[in-house]
């Protein structure tokens, strides 16, 4: 009797809880980057929040991207199926979908500046992430690119790790040799528009001493540092010092000296290819760039966006972005697990980084770059003037088909024609 | 001379047309030992030094954090070749037998279209029929995918060109006995029809089952992907650096198809032996 | 026969009955021809002369056949018209605001050099792919036809083994297969030559035909076969009396009365080239150069990335026209009057 009376209650206490977590449970979709790291980071972060908050879920997928995240997060959104919530988006997506009135500016909600000061990232939100007086985008990361070179190749060779174009074009004079796969510099010919990020872009801001390559006016590039680059990248293929093949991982099995590449692929190299050792650098500069003066870099950088217009959604989703920002320990986890830089300004000084970067020194090298790590430039038709630029400038270029000097004029022209209309 | 050649005549075909098989299998082949070799092996080494399942077990555990389900996908992918299969046959031939054999008004009016329709470029499709399916909030589903592949011209204009063969006489023969129109289409013109409906079936699945630019576009649920967008979405952005996982991935996409295909192959046969293939 | 069928600008116009057309809207469309004979052409003329139909029958005629009306004009026929309309906007599939600008599209569209660009990348597809093609498949129905059935089988199996691969996956493999260390590659460094198969601009869309060309090589060598099996071997008789050799049987006989088959795998070809999508989406994404870049991944690019419904729309007619053109101008050239009959 008592037996039933207990088992009676407790179903009764069950359903009740049950009933109510049902009324009361608003679920919000939630997007990140296809990216193995990440996906593997946010699996958990979202595990972690769902079983703490039943009330508000959690649906969270990877962005269902083939060639770029943007392509398929713009035709989510112009079908209605879009995220409520989304990571992945740098600031000229961002710009676009404001354009569009996708986001929800999140200084309207309570406690906004508060978040800016305890994720310390009150300057880099403020200074680069600012449309028309709102904040619409909350940083996640900010990965510096630099260069990397085979260590054990130079010091082999007895070189120093190239600073300038003429130190690279010295050491291939001396070591290149395509007839047997020695190439010396890996430049990326890849047709993606974010491809011209991680070379023309980044050289553009290094010779520059940081100055943006156009706004959301007009170009800018036209000029002296622009002209050095290309001109370097031009010998590069002439000479074929650098590989026209597609190679998979061709620094990683000594096929070239060095490449540009993020700090995402530490983890990876360092499973594939336990026995590789390079030396991490900042970019290359031209000869008369004074030694030393520091070398700015470009920033893969993304932030998270809201895109709901549901109220009850947005609450939920701001509080999701409260417990995540503004606890460090996420930030923590996320570099050890992603070996990413979270966006903070006190990523060098926090002690809950310091232990994990010292284990990984290659990641503290990419950690100092960051004072002169600069965000993409920001103008919303990105993608469409990026797209461009490969055709009008950098392929011409590489597959000798126009001189340097006529490419970036006809670059200059025909991405100021896109911006204008 | 001459002679000398006619003798090494038939082994020399032999020898090309092994050549050429060797040629059109050998990347399949190639796919299968891929999936099973360790990563570092693929481009190094074209006899593995060992076997491992470990690509296979990366994948059914789907990639590293989310549940990619890819048995979740093969069975979308069933889900979208079979239900269309089975609905293309079946208008495909109450179609056919409407125009051809009952020959309604008009009839021969709506041959020319189905000849239009086979003509037409998809591509020209491509938009509207996209906006069409969002505006009746087909979008993320199987309908979505479904509807626009339920009827194929393709097939009632192959059922046509077949009933015109079929007397008229067995038909008539069949109302007399008081046979519905619905059931000499069962009982008389689909058993009369084996080896078409076989090729229909045989070429709608292996379509529907690789359909690529469709799926993208109507669909970016991940529960309702089909393997061929899964897996070229895996490939191309976040595990371009796996080749073998890849490769265990385009096996999984591969197998079912070739199966089928072989379990058709007689009617394939058949329909070749028909047109008079003879040594 | 299709009644009619003389007002079809495009189909060979006798021979729409004698050919067993096997069309898909995918990706790489295909069609199927088994010439002839399978229909058996004494029993069609017979069904010609057939008895007047009675009206319960026509009603049941109407009932089956209306879903495929209803298909027809909901899926086909709307679409179609809505496309034309969407190609005289602008329009960015997201805000309630779209604007007529009539031709707007179709002057960006002519205007766009990568329009050139892409109409060229297409004809080296076309002319890579066709002359490949026919070449290995005629090859191998002729080879076909000389062995015995019971192995003929066998190699038709497997030959056809390579079409059934679907575009995602053959693709993933050739890209691996190609690529500057892989095995190809690695074959050719024994003789000292390595080809940058899809990395070098001039090469990259000859080797997607190549792999094209891989896939229907077996099924093309199908519609040959079927097309050799029609001629009547008396006619090869007559000529060896006649003193004829093999090349000049070859010329006189075998290719003048296949060019049934020439002339319908040289029209799907064609359709095809225009219509290359899944292959270079894996493998080249359009690169280098815009070597590989075809109508179909413009439009795709246009319309889903950027949101150019109006443009994309334009493009997808601008490309449709293009296509019609040649496949019109193919026929105009090689087409010969129906051979059988005389």
């Amino acid at each position: 009797m008592k037996k039933t009376l207990v088992v009676l209650l407790v179903s009764a206490l069950v359903m009740t809880l049950a009933g109510v977590g049902q009324m009361a449970t608003t679920t919000i979709e939630f997007w990140t980057a296809p990216n193995p790291f990440q996906e593997a980071f946010w699996s958990e972060t979202v595990k972690e929040w769902n079983s703490t908050h039943p009330d508000q879920q959690i649906k969270w997928q990877v962005i269902p991207a083939g060639n770029s995240s943007e392509e398929v997060v713009l035709t989510a959104l112009a079908t209605g199926t879009g995220p409520d919530l989304s990571t992945n988006i740098f600031t000229g997506f961002a710009a676009q979908l404001i354009e569009n009135d996708f986001l929800v500016p999140f200084n309207q909600f309570d406690g906004f500046e508060e978040l800016l000061k305890a994720r310390s990232m009150e300057n880099i939100v403020k200074n680069g992430w600012g449309f028309n007086g709102n904040y619409y985008v909350l940083p996640l990361y900010t990965n510096p690119m630099a260069y990397w070179w085979n260590k054990d190749i130079l010091d082999e060779l007895g070189y120093d790790v190239p600073r300038t174009y003429g130190d690279v074009l010295k050491l291939a004079a001396n070591y290149n040799d395509p007839g047997k796969q020695k190439y010396t510099l890996l430049v990326r010919y890849e047709p993606a528009w974010w491809d011209r990020w991680y070379d023309f872009c980044l050289s553009y801001l290094a010779n520059s001493g940081g100055k943006p390559y156009w706004d959301s006016e007009k170009v800018l590039f036209n000029d002296e540092h622009a002209l050095k680059y290309m001109e370097f990248i031009d010998q590069l293929f002439r000479k074929k010092y650098a590989p026209i093949e597609s190679f998979q991982d061709p620094l990683q099995k000594g096929i070239v000296l060095g490449s540009i590449e993020g700090p995402w692929n530490i983890n990876y190299t360092k499973e594939a290819y336990p026995d590789f050792k390079y030396v991490i650098a900042p970019p290359l500069v031209p000869d008369d760039y004074p030694a030393d003066q520091p070398v700015h870099t470009f920033a893969d950088t993304k932030g998270m966006v809201m895109l709901t217009k549901n109220k009850q959604k947005q609450a939920v989703a701001w509080n999701f972005i409260k417990w995540y920002f503004s606890d460090i320990r996420h930030d923590a986890k996320w570099l050890e697990m992603t070996n990413m830089l979270p966006s903070r300004e006190d990523v060098l000084e926090r002690k809950e980084f310091a232990e994990y970067l010292s284990a990984n020194p290659q990641l503290a090298e990419y950690a100092k770059l960051l004072p002169y790590s600069v965000p993409p430039a920001l103008n919303s038709k990105t993608i469409e003037l990026q797209t461009k630029l490969n055709e009008v400038l950098w392929e011409p270029v590489i597959y000798g088909k126009k001189t340097p000097v006529k490419a970036i004029n006809d670059a200059e022209k025909e991405l100021n024609k896109i911006i204008k209309q | 001379m001459i002679h000398k050649f006619k003798k090494l005549k038939m082994p020399l075909i032999y020898l090309v047309l092994l050549v050429g098989l060797f040629l059109s299998i050998f990347p399949y082949f190639w796919m299968v030992l891929s999936s099973f070799k360790v990563s570092g092996e693929i481009y190094t080494r074209f006899w593995p030094t060992k076997l491992t399942l470990s690509n296979y077990a990366f994948i059914l555990k789907g990639g590293t954090g989310q549940e990619r389900n890819f048995v979740g996908s093969v069975i979308n992918s069933l889900i979208i070749s079979i239900i269309p299969t089975i609905s293309v046959v079946f208008f495909g031939m109450i179609t056919a037998y409407s125009l051809r054999r009952i020959k309604i008004w008009g009839y021969q009016f709506y041959e020319n279209i189905i000849i239009y329709q086979m003509l037409f470029p998809g591509v020209l499709f491509l938009v509207p029929l996209f906006l069409l399916m969002r505006d009746w909030g087909m979008i993320n589903n199987y309908s979505g995918m479904i509807l626009r592949y339920l009827i194929d011209p393709w097939a009632i204009f192959i059922y046509i060109q077949f009933f015109k063969t079929i007397p008229e006489s067995l038909l008539e023969a069949a109302r007399i006995d008081g046979a519905s129109e619905f059931k000499i289409i069962t009982r008389i013109m689909l058993p009369l029809s084996k080896t078409t409906t076989a090729i229909v079936i045989l070429f709608t699945f292996m379509a529907r089952w690789g359909e690529f630019l469709w799926p993208l576009i109507v669909n970016k649920d991940y529960e309702k992907m089909p393997l061929s967008v899964l897996l070229a979405l895996f490939t191309k952005g976040e595990y371009q650096t796996y080749p073998g996982v890849q490769m265990a991935g385009a096996t999984l996409l591969t197998l079912p198809i070739v199966l089928l295909f072989l379990i058709f192959r007689r009617y394939f046969e058949e329909g070749i032996s028909f047109t008079g293939l003879k040594g | 026969m299709v009644s009619g069928g003389a007002s079809l600008p495009l189909f060979p116009k006798n021979r729409v009955s004698n050919l067993w057309t096997i069309w898909f809207d995918n990706d790489i469309r295909f069609i199927c021809c088994v010439e002839r004979g399978f229909l058996g052409g004494s029993q069609m003329r017979k069904n010609l002369i057939e008895r007047k139909p009675f009206k319960q029958k026509k009603l049941i005629g109407y009932l089956f056949s209306s879903p495929f009306i209803t298909f027809t004009l909901v899926m086909w026929i709307y679409p179609f018209l809505w496309g034309i309309v969407i190609s005289f906007k602008k329009w960015n599939l997201i805000s309630p605001r779209q604007t007529w600008v009539w031709f707007e599209n179709y002057i960006g569209v002519l205007k766009d050099p990568l329009l050139w660009l892409m109409v060229r990348n297409s004809i080296y597809f076309m002319v890579v792919f066709i002359t490949l093609t026919t070449i290995t498949s005629l090859v191998l129905a002729l080879l076909i036809k000389q062995i015995p059935k019971k192995y003929a089988g066998f190699f038709i199996t497997g030959f056809l083994l390579s079409y059934v691969a679907s575009g995602v996956a053959y693709s993933m493999v050739f890209n691996l297969l190609f690529a500057g260390d892989g095995l190809v590659n690695n074959l050719l460094k024994i003789i000292g030559v390595k080809v940058g198969w899809f990395t070098d601009p001039k090469i990259a869309m000859a080797s997607i035909a190549m792999i094209v060309c891989w896939k229907f090589t077996g099924y093309y060598g199908l519609f040959f076969l079927a097309g050799l099996n029609n001629i009547n071997p008396t006619l090869y008789e007559a000529a060896v009396i006649d003193g004829a050799n093999a090349w000049q049987r070859f010329t006189k006989i075998t290719v003048p009365l296949l060019n049934a088959t020439f002339v319908m795998i040289i029209v799907f070809a064609t359709i095809t080239s225009f219509n290359l999508f899944t292959e270079p989406y894996m493998i080249t994404n359009g690169g280098p150069m815009n070597a590989t870049r075809t109508m179909m991944l413009e439009i795709y690019h246009r319309v889903f990335a950027l949101l150019q419904a109006g443009y994309g729309s334009a493009l997808a007619i601008v490309s449709a026209i293009i296509t019609f053109a040649f496949v019109w101008t193919f026929r105009k050239l090689i087409e010969k009057d129906d051979i059988y009959d005389t």
